[in-house]
Protein backbone atom coordinates (compact mmCIF):
# COMPACT_ATOMS: atom_id res chain seq x y z
CA UNK A 1 0.00 0.00 0.00
CA UNK A 2 2.85 2.39 0.81
CA UNK A 3 4.37 1.71 -2.59
CA UNK A 4 1.01 2.23 -4.34
CA UNK A 5 0.47 5.54 -2.52
CA UNK A 6 3.93 6.67 -3.59
CA UNK A 7 3.37 5.51 -7.19
CA UNK A 8 0.03 7.30 -7.50
CA UNK A 9 1.03 10.50 -5.71
CA UNK A 10 4.70 10.99 -6.55
CA UNK A 11 3.76 13.73 -9.01
CA UNK A 12 1.94 15.56 -6.21
CA UNK A 13 5.01 15.27 -4.01
CA UNK A 14 7.18 16.61 -6.80
CA UNK A 15 4.77 19.50 -7.45
CA UNK A 16 4.70 20.37 -3.73
CA UNK A 17 8.48 20.33 -3.41
CA UNK A 18 8.81 22.38 -6.61
CA UNK A 19 6.39 24.96 -5.26
CA UNK A 20 8.29 25.25 -1.97
CA UNK A 21 11.60 25.50 -3.83
CA UNK A 22 10.24 28.18 -6.20
CA UNK A 23 8.86 30.18 -3.28
CA UNK A 24 12.14 29.83 -1.43
CA UNK A 25 14.15 30.89 -4.48
CA UNK A 26 11.93 33.92 -5.12
CA UNK A 27 12.16 34.96 -1.48
CA UNK A 28 15.93 34.43 -1.40
CA UNK A 29 16.36 36.70 -4.42
CA UNK A 30 14.20 39.43 -2.88
CA UNK A 31 15.49 38.99 0.63
CA UNK A 32 19.12 39.57 -0.36
CA UNK A 33 18.57 43.30 -0.88
CA UNK A 34 16.46 43.48 2.25
CA UNK A 35 19.10 41.93 4.49
CA UNK A 36 21.75 44.23 2.99
CA UNK A 37 19.57 47.25 3.71
CA UNK A 38 18.91 46.24 7.33
CA UNK A 39 22.65 45.84 7.90
CA UNK A 40 24.05 48.79 5.93
CA UNK A 41 21.47 51.42 6.89
CA UNK A 42 22.16 50.90 10.58
CA UNK A 43 18.60 49.66 11.16
CA UNK A 44 19.75 46.50 12.89
CA UNK A 45 21.79 48.58 15.39
CA UNK A 46 18.89 50.99 15.90
CA UNK A 47 16.43 48.14 16.52
CA UNK A 48 18.75 46.73 19.17
CA UNK A 49 18.16 49.88 21.26
CA UNK A 50 14.91 49.43 23.17
CA UNK A 51 13.86 53.10 23.17
CA UNK A 52 14.66 54.10 19.62
CA UNK A 53 11.85 54.83 17.16
CA UNK A 54 14.05 54.22 14.09
CA UNK A 55 11.25 55.91 12.11
CA UNK A 56 12.95 56.96 8.88
CA UNK A 57 15.04 53.78 8.74
CA UNK A 58 11.86 51.70 8.99
CA UNK A 59 10.24 53.85 6.31
CA UNK A 60 13.19 52.88 4.13
CA UNK A 61 12.47 49.24 4.86
CA UNK A 62 8.86 49.83 3.86
CA UNK A 63 10.11 51.11 0.52
CA UNK A 64 11.64 47.74 -0.18
CA UNK A 65 9.24 45.57 -2.19
CA UNK A 66 5.92 47.06 -1.13
CA UNK A 67 4.19 45.35 -4.11
CA UNK A 68 5.43 41.98 -2.94
CA UNK A 69 3.87 42.54 0.46
CA UNK A 70 0.58 43.22 -1.31
CA UNK A 71 0.73 39.71 -2.76
CA UNK A 72 1.03 38.05 0.65
CA UNK A 73 -2.75 37.61 1.19
CA UNK A 74 -2.85 35.26 -1.79
CA UNK A 75 -0.29 33.00 -0.15
CA UNK A 76 -2.90 32.17 2.48
CA UNK A 77 -4.80 30.29 -0.25
CA UNK A 78 -1.87 28.01 -1.16
CA UNK A 79 -3.09 25.24 1.22
CA UNK A 80 -6.25 25.01 -0.93
CA UNK A 81 -4.08 23.32 -3.59
CA UNK A 82 -3.68 20.31 -1.30
CA UNK A 83 -7.45 19.90 -1.05
CA UNK A 84 -8.14 20.53 -4.72
CA UNK A 85 -5.41 18.39 -6.29
CA UNK A 86 -4.71 15.70 -3.69
CA UNK A 87 -7.76 15.31 -1.44
CA UNK A 88 -10.66 15.83 -3.83
CA UNK A 89 -9.62 13.41 -6.63
CA UNK A 90 -8.41 10.65 -4.29
CA UNK A 91 -11.60 8.56 -4.36
CA UNK A 92 -13.63 9.94 -7.33
CA UNK A 93 -10.80 9.32 -9.80
CA UNK A 94 -10.80 5.63 -8.82
CA UNK A 95 -14.58 5.44 -9.19
CA UNK A 96 -14.56 7.19 -12.57
CA UNK A 97 -11.93 4.84 -14.00
CA UNK A 98 -13.40 1.80 -12.27
CA UNK A 99 -10.01 1.02 -10.73
CA UNK A 100 -11.59 0.89 -7.27
CA UNK A 101 -12.97 -2.49 -8.38
CA UNK A 102 -9.39 -3.63 -8.97
CA UNK A 103 -7.70 -2.14 -5.94
CA UNK A 104 -10.44 -2.73 -3.33
CA UNK A 105 -10.74 -6.41 -4.22
CA UNK A 106 -7.11 -7.27 -3.48
CA UNK A 107 -6.42 -9.12 -0.24
CA UNK A 108 -5.72 -6.04 1.90
CA UNK A 109 -9.21 -4.68 1.28
CA UNK A 110 -10.77 -1.25 1.18
CA UNK A 111 -10.24 -0.21 4.81
CA UNK A 112 -6.46 -0.68 4.68
CA UNK A 113 -6.39 1.19 1.37
CA UNK A 114 -8.26 4.10 2.94
CA UNK A 115 -6.28 4.24 6.17
CA UNK A 116 -2.91 4.09 4.40
CA UNK A 117 -3.84 6.76 1.88
CA UNK A 118 -5.36 9.10 4.46
CA UNK A 119 -2.44 8.59 6.84
CA UNK A 120 0.37 9.09 4.34
CA UNK A 121 -1.23 11.88 2.34
CA UNK A 122 -2.39 13.62 5.53
CA UNK A 123 1.14 13.49 6.92
CA UNK A 124 2.52 14.80 3.62
CA UNK A 125 -0.01 17.67 3.71
CA UNK A 126 1.14 18.63 7.20
CA UNK A 127 4.80 18.57 6.14
CA UNK A 128 4.04 20.71 3.10
CA UNK A 129 2.26 23.20 5.38
CA UNK A 130 5.17 23.25 7.80
CA UNK A 131 7.44 23.99 4.86
CA UNK A 132 5.25 26.93 3.87
CA UNK A 133 5.23 28.21 7.47
CA UNK A 134 9.00 28.01 7.80
CA UNK A 135 9.69 29.67 4.44
CA UNK A 136 7.20 32.50 5.03
CA UNK A 137 8.56 33.09 8.55
CA UNK A 138 12.10 33.20 7.19
CA UNK A 139 11.20 35.64 4.44
CA UNK A 140 9.17 37.96 6.66
CA UNK A 141 11.55 37.98 9.62
CA UNK A 142 13.32 41.26 8.63
CA UNK A 143 9.94 42.97 8.18
CA UNK A 144 8.68 41.58 11.47
CA UNK A 145 11.85 42.69 13.28
CA UNK A 146 11.49 46.18 11.80
CA UNK A 147 7.82 46.42 12.69
CA UNK A 148 6.74 46.88 9.05
CA UNK A 149 4.76 43.68 9.29
CA UNK A 150 3.27 42.46 12.53
CA UNK A 151 3.14 38.72 13.17
CA UNK A 152 -0.47 39.09 14.39
CA UNK A 153 -1.57 41.09 11.35
CA UNK A 154 -4.50 39.94 9.23
CA UNK A 155 -3.15 37.89 6.26
CA UNK A 156 0.11 37.32 8.12
CA UNK A 157 -0.64 35.34 11.27
CA UNK A 158 -1.95 32.43 9.17
CA UNK A 159 1.20 32.33 7.02
CA UNK A 160 3.69 31.79 9.80
CA UNK A 161 4.97 28.77 11.70
CA UNK A 162 2.42 26.01 12.41
CA UNK A 163 -0.81 27.59 11.13
CA UNK A 164 -0.28 26.65 7.43
CA UNK A 165 0.22 22.99 8.42
CA UNK A 166 -3.23 22.81 9.98
CA UNK A 167 -4.78 24.66 7.03
CA UNK A 168 -3.20 22.11 4.67
CA UNK A 169 -4.54 19.17 6.67
CA UNK A 170 -7.94 20.88 6.80
CA UNK A 171 -7.88 21.42 3.02
CA UNK A 172 -6.96 17.76 2.50
CA UNK A 173 -9.85 16.64 4.72
CA UNK A 174 -12.16 19.01 2.89
CA UNK A 175 -11.14 17.48 -0.44
CA UNK A 176 -11.60 13.90 0.76
CA UNK A 177 -15.02 14.68 2.25
CA UNK A 178 -16.08 16.50 -0.94
CA UNK A 179 -14.91 13.51 -2.99
CA UNK A 180 -16.86 11.13 -0.78
CA UNK A 181 -20.00 13.24 -1.11
CA UNK A 182 -19.94 14.11 -4.82
CA UNK A 183 -18.11 11.00 -6.08
CA UNK A 184 -17.08 13.10 -9.11
CA UNK A 185 -13.63 14.60 -9.51
CA UNK A 186 -14.43 18.04 -10.89
CA UNK A 187 -17.36 18.91 -8.58
CA UNK A 188 -15.28 17.71 -5.62
CA UNK A 189 -12.36 19.94 -6.65
CA UNK A 190 -14.64 22.95 -7.09
CA UNK A 191 -16.39 22.35 -3.77
CA UNK A 192 -13.09 21.94 -1.91
CA UNK A 193 -11.78 25.21 -3.36
CA UNK A 194 -14.94 27.22 -2.69
CA UNK A 195 -15.38 26.01 0.88
CA UNK A 196 -11.71 26.48 1.72
CA UNK A 197 -11.62 30.07 0.46
CA UNK A 198 -14.87 30.90 2.27
CA UNK A 199 -13.80 29.34 5.57
CA UNK A 200 -10.32 30.83 5.42
CA UNK A 201 -11.53 34.39 4.79
CA UNK A 202 -14.35 34.05 7.31
CA UNK A 203 -11.95 32.79 9.94
CA UNK A 204 -9.69 35.82 9.48
CA UNK A 205 -12.54 38.09 10.52
CA UNK A 206 -13.68 35.80 13.31
CA UNK A 207 -10.16 35.63 14.74
CA UNK A 208 -10.20 39.31 15.72
CA UNK A 209 -13.55 38.84 17.45
CA UNK A 210 -12.02 36.07 19.52
CA UNK A 211 -8.97 38.21 20.20
CA UNK A 212 -10.53 41.70 20.37
CA UNK A 213 -7.94 44.42 19.75
CA UNK A 214 -6.93 46.66 22.64
CA UNK A 215 -7.62 50.35 22.26
CA UNK A 216 -6.48 53.64 23.72
CA UNK A 217 -7.13 57.34 23.23
CA UNK A 218 -4.12 59.12 21.88
CA UNK A 219 -3.53 62.70 22.96
CA UNK A 220 -2.05 64.56 20.01
CA UNK A 221 0.28 66.52 22.25
CA UNK A 222 2.38 63.43 22.76
CA UNK A 223 5.26 63.17 20.33
CA UNK A 224 5.17 59.41 20.13
CA UNK A 225 1.74 57.79 20.38
CA UNK A 226 1.34 55.75 23.53
CA UNK A 227 -0.14 52.26 23.31
CA UNK A 228 0.99 49.72 20.73
CA UNK A 229 4.52 48.41 20.72
CA UNK A 230 6.64 48.13 17.61
CA UNK A 231 5.60 44.57 16.68
CA UNK A 232 1.93 44.95 17.57
CA UNK A 233 -0.51 45.29 14.73
CA UNK A 234 -2.16 48.71 14.67
CA UNK A 235 -5.49 48.34 12.91
CA UNK A 236 -5.89 50.74 9.99
CA UNK A 237 -8.69 52.70 11.68
CA UNK A 238 -8.06 55.71 13.88
CA UNK A 239 -11.26 57.72 14.16
CA UNK A 240 -11.31 61.08 15.89
CA UNK A 241 -12.99 60.94 19.30
CA UNK A 242 -13.62 63.28 22.18
CA UNK A 243 -12.14 62.72 25.63
CA UNK A 244 -15.08 60.47 26.61
CA UNK A 245 -14.70 58.33 23.49
CA UNK A 246 -17.62 59.62 21.38
CA UNK A 247 -16.72 59.86 17.69
CA UNK A 248 -16.21 63.27 16.11
CA UNK A 249 -17.04 63.68 12.45
CA UNK A 250 -14.03 64.04 10.12
CA UNK A 251 -15.51 67.10 8.37
CA UNK A 252 -15.88 68.90 11.69
CA UNK A 253 -12.22 68.29 12.50
CA UNK A 254 -11.27 69.49 9.02
CA UNK A 255 -13.26 72.71 9.55
CA UNK A 256 -11.58 73.37 12.91
CA UNK A 257 -8.01 72.63 12.03
CA UNK A 258 -8.21 72.77 8.21
CA UNK A 259 -5.00 72.81 6.24
CA UNK A 260 -2.52 73.76 8.95
CA UNK A 261 0.86 75.29 8.05
CA UNK A 262 2.83 72.67 9.99
CA UNK A 263 2.26 69.29 11.57
CA UNK A 264 2.92 70.84 14.99
CA UNK A 265 0.31 73.53 14.40
CA UNK A 266 -2.23 70.92 13.32
CA UNK A 267 -1.59 68.80 16.43
CA UNK A 268 -1.80 71.89 18.67
CA UNK A 269 -5.16 72.72 17.08
CA UNK A 270 -6.44 69.21 17.76
CA UNK A 271 -5.36 69.48 21.41
CA UNK A 272 -7.10 72.87 21.70
CA UNK A 273 -10.37 71.41 20.41
CA UNK A 274 -10.12 68.39 22.69
CA UNK A 275 -9.77 65.96 19.76
CA UNK A 276 -8.21 62.57 20.48
CA UNK A 277 -7.52 59.63 18.20
CA UNK A 278 -8.64 56.15 19.10
CA UNK A 279 -6.00 53.57 18.35
CA UNK A 280 -6.83 49.88 18.09
CA UNK A 281 -4.10 47.32 18.13
CA UNK A 282 -3.56 43.60 18.37
CA UNK A 283 -0.64 42.83 20.70
CA UNK A 284 2.08 40.68 19.16
CA UNK A 285 2.22 38.76 22.43
CA UNK A 286 -1.00 36.99 21.37
CA UNK A 287 0.72 35.38 18.39
CA UNK A 288 1.06 31.89 19.88
CA UNK A 289 -2.43 31.94 21.38
CA UNK A 290 -3.77 32.69 17.89
CA UNK A 291 -1.62 30.00 16.31
CA UNK A 292 -2.65 27.31 18.78
CA UNK A 293 -6.30 28.22 18.39
CA UNK A 294 -5.82 27.70 14.62
CA UNK A 295 -4.26 24.31 15.31
CA UNK A 296 -7.08 23.27 17.63
CA UNK A 297 -9.98 24.48 15.46
CA UNK A 298 -8.67 23.43 12.06
CA UNK A 299 -7.06 20.26 13.36
CA UNK A 300 -10.38 19.14 14.84
CA UNK A 301 -12.25 20.13 11.67
CA UNK A 302 -9.72 18.21 9.56
CA UNK A 303 -10.13 15.05 11.64
CA UNK A 304 -13.92 15.32 11.43
CA UNK A 305 -13.81 15.82 7.65
CA UNK A 306 -11.41 12.91 7.13
CA UNK A 307 -13.77 10.73 9.14
CA UNK A 308 -16.75 11.81 7.04
CA UNK A 309 -14.80 11.12 3.84
CA UNK A 310 -13.61 7.74 5.10
CA UNK A 311 -17.07 6.61 6.22
CA UNK A 312 -18.67 7.72 2.95
CA UNK A 313 -16.02 5.85 0.97
CA UNK A 314 -16.09 2.72 3.09
CA UNK A 315 -19.86 2.38 3.34
CA UNK A 316 -21.30 3.35 0.01
CA UNK A 317 -21.46 1.33 -3.16
CA UNK A 318 -18.08 0.78 -4.76
CA UNK B 1 -18.65 -31.08 -0.16
CA UNK B 2 -17.47 -27.47 0.27
CA UNK B 3 -19.72 -24.68 -0.89
CA UNK B 4 -17.67 -22.08 -2.74
CA UNK B 5 -20.39 -19.49 -3.22
CA UNK B 6 -23.45 -19.24 -1.05
CA UNK B 7 -26.22 -16.63 -1.07
CA UNK B 8 -29.12 -16.57 1.38
CA UNK B 9 -32.14 -14.33 0.82
CA UNK B 10 -29.79 -11.90 -0.91
CA UNK B 11 -31.28 -8.62 -2.10
CA UNK B 12 -29.95 -5.24 -3.21
CA UNK B 13 -32.12 -2.20 -3.76
CA UNK B 14 -31.04 1.05 -5.45
CA UNK B 15 -33.65 3.65 -4.60
CA UNK B 16 -36.95 1.96 -5.43
CA UNK B 17 -35.52 -0.55 -7.88
CA UNK B 18 -34.37 -3.99 -6.78
CA UNK B 19 -31.19 -4.96 -8.64
CA UNK B 20 -31.25 -8.33 -6.93
CA UNK B 21 -34.02 -9.90 -4.88
CA UNK B 22 -34.52 -13.10 -2.92
CA UNK B 23 -31.45 -14.84 -4.28
CA UNK B 24 -30.60 -18.23 -2.77
CA UNK B 25 -27.62 -20.00 -4.27
CA UNK B 26 -25.20 -22.73 -3.28
CA UNK B 27 -22.41 -23.42 -5.75
CA UNK B 28 -20.20 -26.39 -4.87
CA UNK B 29 -16.44 -25.93 -5.03
CA UNK B 30 -14.72 -27.02 -8.22
CA UNK B 31 -17.49 -26.07 -10.61
CA UNK B 32 -17.15 -23.90 -13.69
CA UNK B 33 -20.32 -21.82 -13.55
CA UNK B 34 -21.96 -19.97 -16.41
CA UNK B 35 -23.89 -17.04 -14.94
CA UNK B 36 -26.23 -15.98 -17.74
CA UNK B 37 -28.82 -13.24 -18.02
CA UNK B 38 -29.69 -10.17 -20.05
CA UNK B 39 -28.05 -6.80 -19.40
CA UNK B 40 -29.30 -5.28 -16.18
CA UNK B 41 -30.54 -8.60 -14.81
CA UNK B 42 -28.30 -8.33 -11.73
CA UNK B 43 -25.19 -10.35 -12.66
CA UNK B 44 -22.73 -7.57 -11.84
CA UNK B 45 -24.54 -6.77 -8.60
CA UNK B 46 -24.35 -10.43 -7.57
CA UNK B 47 -20.60 -10.67 -8.28
CA UNK B 48 -19.80 -7.30 -6.71
CA UNK B 49 -21.72 -8.24 -3.59
CA UNK B 50 -19.51 -11.31 -3.30
CA UNK B 51 -16.31 -9.21 -3.25
CA UNK B 52 -17.68 -6.54 -0.92
CA UNK B 53 -17.94 -3.75 -3.49
CA UNK B 54 -21.72 -3.74 -3.02
CA UNK B 55 -23.35 -4.06 0.40
CA UNK B 56 -26.51 -6.15 0.31
CA UNK B 57 -29.76 -4.50 1.39
CA UNK B 58 -30.97 -7.82 2.81
CA UNK B 59 -29.49 -11.29 3.15
CA UNK B 60 -25.86 -12.33 2.90
CA UNK B 61 -23.19 -13.85 0.67
CA UNK B 62 -20.54 -16.24 1.92
CA UNK B 63 -17.52 -17.51 0.03
CA UNK B 64 -16.23 -20.76 1.50
CA UNK B 65 -18.25 -19.86 4.58
CA UNK B 66 -16.67 -16.41 5.03
CA UNK B 67 -18.47 -13.07 4.68
CA UNK B 68 -17.06 -10.58 2.10
CA UNK B 69 -14.13 -8.54 3.38
CA UNK B 70 -10.40 -8.78 4.01
CA UNK B 71 -10.85 -12.31 5.38
CA UNK B 72 -12.48 -13.67 2.24
CA UNK B 73 -10.69 -11.58 -0.40
CA UNK B 74 -7.40 -13.57 -0.42
CA UNK B 75 -9.37 -16.58 -1.70
CA UNK B 76 -11.01 -14.66 -4.55
CA UNK B 77 -9.69 -13.58 -7.92
CA UNK B 78 -12.01 -10.94 -9.37
CA UNK B 79 -11.93 -9.63 -12.92
CA UNK B 80 -14.32 -6.69 -12.94
CA UNK B 81 -16.38 -5.65 -15.91
CA UNK B 82 -14.33 -3.74 -18.53
CA UNK B 83 -11.13 -5.06 -16.89
CA UNK B 84 -10.13 -1.83 -15.07
CA UNK B 85 -6.35 -1.22 -14.91
CA UNK B 86 -4.46 1.97 -14.02
CA UNK B 87 -3.81 3.31 -17.53
CA UNK B 88 -0.51 5.01 -16.65
CA UNK B 89 0.93 1.93 -14.89
CA UNK B 90 3.36 -0.31 -16.72
CA UNK B 91 2.72 -4.05 -16.70
CA UNK B 92 5.51 -4.55 -14.12
CA UNK B 93 3.93 -1.90 -11.94
CA UNK B 94 0.57 -3.66 -12.04
CA UNK B 95 2.33 -6.85 -10.95
CA UNK B 96 4.04 -4.93 -8.18
CA UNK B 97 0.70 -3.46 -7.06
CA UNK B 98 -0.82 -6.93 -6.81
CA UNK B 99 2.29 -8.30 -5.08
CA UNK B 100 2.13 -5.54 -2.47
CA UNK B 101 -1.60 -5.87 -1.89
CA UNK B 102 -1.80 -9.66 -1.55
CA UNK B 103 -0.12 -11.80 1.07
CA UNK B 104 -0.18 -14.77 -1.30
CA UNK B 105 1.21 -13.94 -4.71
CA UNK B 106 2.90 -16.15 -7.28
CA UNK B 107 5.26 -13.78 -9.08
CA UNK B 108 7.01 -16.40 -11.18
CA UNK B 109 3.66 -17.75 -12.37
CA UNK B 110 2.56 -14.24 -13.39
CA UNK B 111 5.86 -13.59 -15.19
CA UNK B 112 5.77 -16.92 -17.02
CA UNK B 113 2.18 -16.36 -18.07
CA UNK B 114 2.80 -12.84 -19.43
CA UNK B 115 5.96 -14.05 -21.15
CA UNK B 116 4.07 -16.88 -22.86
CA UNK B 117 1.44 -14.38 -23.98
CA UNK B 118 4.11 -12.06 -25.36
CA UNK B 119 3.04 -9.12 -23.17
CA UNK B 120 5.93 -6.69 -22.74
CA UNK B 121 6.42 -5.92 -19.02
CA UNK B 122 7.51 -2.35 -19.89
CA UNK B 123 4.28 -1.58 -21.74
CA UNK B 124 1.78 0.81 -20.19
CA UNK B 125 -1.69 -0.57 -19.48
CA UNK B 126 -3.29 2.07 -21.73
CA UNK B 127 -1.28 0.67 -24.68
CA UNK B 128 -2.41 -2.94 -24.27
CA UNK B 129 -4.77 -4.42 -26.87
CA UNK B 130 -8.23 -5.59 -25.76
CA UNK B 131 -7.09 -9.21 -25.63
CA UNK B 132 -3.89 -8.36 -23.75
CA UNK B 133 -5.85 -6.25 -21.31
CA UNK B 134 -8.17 -9.17 -20.54
CA UNK B 135 -5.20 -11.51 -20.13
CA UNK B 136 -3.44 -9.00 -17.90
CA UNK B 137 -6.50 -8.73 -15.64
CA UNK B 138 -6.79 -12.53 -15.59
CA UNK B 139 -3.10 -12.85 -14.69
CA UNK B 140 -3.53 -10.46 -11.75
CA UNK B 141 -6.50 -12.50 -10.55
CA UNK B 142 -4.85 -15.92 -11.01
CA UNK B 143 -1.44 -15.10 -9.50
CA UNK B 144 -3.25 -14.51 -6.20
CA UNK B 145 -3.72 -18.28 -6.34
CA UNK B 146 -7.42 -17.93 -5.50
CA UNK B 147 -9.84 -20.76 -4.81
CA UNK B 148 -12.64 -18.90 -6.57
CA UNK B 149 -12.38 -16.90 -9.78
CA UNK B 150 -15.15 -14.40 -10.52
CA UNK B 151 -15.25 -13.09 -14.09
CA UNK B 152 -17.69 -10.30 -14.95
CA UNK B 153 -18.31 -10.37 -18.72
CA UNK B 154 -14.60 -10.87 -19.40
CA UNK B 155 -15.00 -11.72 -23.09
CA UNK B 156 -17.23 -8.78 -24.01
CA UNK B 157 -15.60 -6.65 -26.75
CA UNK B 158 -12.97 -9.30 -27.49
CA UNK B 159 -12.40 -10.56 -31.00
CA UNK B 160 -13.16 -14.28 -31.51
CA UNK B 161 -9.52 -15.34 -31.35
CA UNK B 162 -8.79 -13.44 -28.13
CA UNK B 163 -12.06 -14.76 -26.67
CA UNK B 164 -11.06 -18.35 -27.39
CA UNK B 165 -7.58 -17.84 -25.92
CA UNK B 166 -9.12 -16.35 -22.79
CA UNK B 167 -11.67 -19.16 -22.32
CA UNK B 168 -8.99 -21.81 -22.96
CA UNK B 169 -6.77 -20.24 -20.30
CA UNK B 170 -9.61 -20.25 -17.75
CA UNK B 171 -10.60 -23.82 -18.62
CA UNK B 172 -7.00 -25.00 -18.36
CA UNK B 173 -6.59 -23.38 -14.98
CA UNK B 174 -9.84 -24.88 -13.69
CA UNK B 175 -8.85 -28.34 -14.92
CA UNK B 176 -5.37 -28.36 -13.42
CA UNK B 177 -5.99 -26.60 -10.10
CA UNK B 178 -9.59 -27.42 -9.16
CA UNK B 179 -10.38 -23.69 -9.17
CA UNK B 180 -14.05 -22.72 -8.91
CA UNK B 181 -15.01 -20.30 -11.69
CA UNK B 182 -18.08 -18.08 -12.00
CA UNK B 183 -18.22 -16.52 -15.45
CA UNK B 184 -20.99 -14.08 -16.29
CA UNK B 185 -22.21 -13.34 -19.79
CA UNK B 186 -25.21 -11.54 -21.22
CA UNK B 187 -25.68 -13.68 -24.31
CA UNK B 188 -25.62 -17.36 -25.16
CA UNK B 189 -23.09 -16.56 -27.89
CA UNK B 190 -20.66 -15.47 -25.15
CA UNK B 191 -21.45 -18.49 -23.03
CA UNK B 192 -18.59 -20.41 -21.50
CA UNK B 193 -18.88 -23.82 -23.24
CA UNK B 194 -16.71 -25.48 -20.62
CA UNK B 195 -19.24 -24.85 -17.87
CA UNK B 196 -20.61 -27.72 -15.80
CA UNK B 197 -22.96 -25.61 -13.68
CA UNK B 198 -25.57 -23.09 -14.77
CA UNK B 199 -27.11 -20.05 -13.06
CA UNK B 200 -29.69 -18.14 -15.06
CA UNK B 201 -30.75 -14.75 -13.76
CA UNK B 202 -33.63 -12.59 -14.96
CA UNK B 203 -35.22 -9.42 -13.57
CA UNK B 204 -33.09 -9.46 -10.41
CA UNK B 205 -33.94 -13.07 -9.56
CA UNK B 206 -32.35 -16.48 -10.14
CA UNK B 207 -34.68 -18.48 -12.39
CA UNK B 208 -32.55 -21.59 -12.89
CA UNK B 209 -29.55 -23.00 -11.05
CA UNK B 210 -27.90 -26.39 -11.00
CA UNK B 211 -25.34 -28.73 -12.52
CA UNK B 212 -25.60 -28.87 -16.29
CA UNK B 213 -25.91 -32.65 -16.15
CA UNK B 214 -29.03 -32.25 -14.03
CA UNK B 215 -30.76 -29.16 -15.52
CA UNK B 216 -30.21 -30.05 -19.16
CA UNK B 217 -32.25 -33.16 -19.97
CA UNK B 218 -30.91 -35.64 -22.54
CA UNK B 219 -31.69 -34.49 -26.03
CA UNK B 220 -31.89 -30.79 -25.12
CA UNK B 221 -29.07 -28.34 -25.66
CA UNK B 222 -27.74 -25.80 -23.19
CA UNK B 223 -28.91 -22.77 -25.21
CA UNK B 224 -32.42 -24.13 -25.46
CA UNK B 225 -32.61 -24.64 -21.69
CA UNK B 226 -31.31 -21.13 -20.99
CA UNK B 227 -33.71 -19.50 -23.44
CA UNK B 228 -36.60 -21.47 -22.00
CA UNK B 229 -35.64 -20.37 -18.48
CA UNK B 230 -35.63 -16.76 -19.62
CA UNK B 231 -39.19 -17.13 -20.94
CA UNK B 232 -39.92 -15.55 -24.28
CA UNK B 233 -36.68 -15.63 -26.29
CA UNK B 234 -35.07 -12.34 -25.38
CA UNK B 235 -33.25 -10.77 -28.31
CA UNK B 236 -30.43 -9.57 -26.07
CA UNK B 237 -29.83 -13.08 -24.87
CA UNK B 238 -30.30 -14.84 -28.17
CA UNK B 239 -27.95 -12.46 -29.98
Amino acid sequence: MIWLTWRQHRQHLLAGLTLLAALGAAYAALRGGLVTYVRDSGLSICLAQPDEGCGHLIDGLREHYPTLLDLLPYLSLVPALVGVFVGAPMVPRELERGTNRLVWTQSVGRTRWLLTKLGLLGAASVLFGLGLGVIDRWFLSPYVAGGVVSPVERNIVGLLDVAPATYCLFAFGLGVAAGGLTRRTLPAMAAALAVFVGVRLGWESLQYHLFPPLHALVDHSAAVPVGPGRQDWVLPVSPFVSADGTPIDDTLVARWCGPAPTKQAYQACLVDHGVFSATYWEPASRFWAMQWLDVAVFGAAAVALLLVGAVLTARRRG
Amino acid sequence: MTTAFEANGLGKRYGRRWALRGVDLAIPAGRVVALVGPNGAGKTTLLETAVGLVRPTVGAVRLFGVAPGPRSLPAVGFVAQDKPLYPDFRVVELLRLARRLNHRWDESYARRRLDALGIDPRRRAAKLSGGQRAQMALTLALAKRPRLLLLDEPTANLDPLARRDFLDAVAGEARTTGLTVVHSSHSVAELNRDCDHLVVIRDAAVVLAGDVARVVPPGRDLEGVILAALGAPSRAVAA
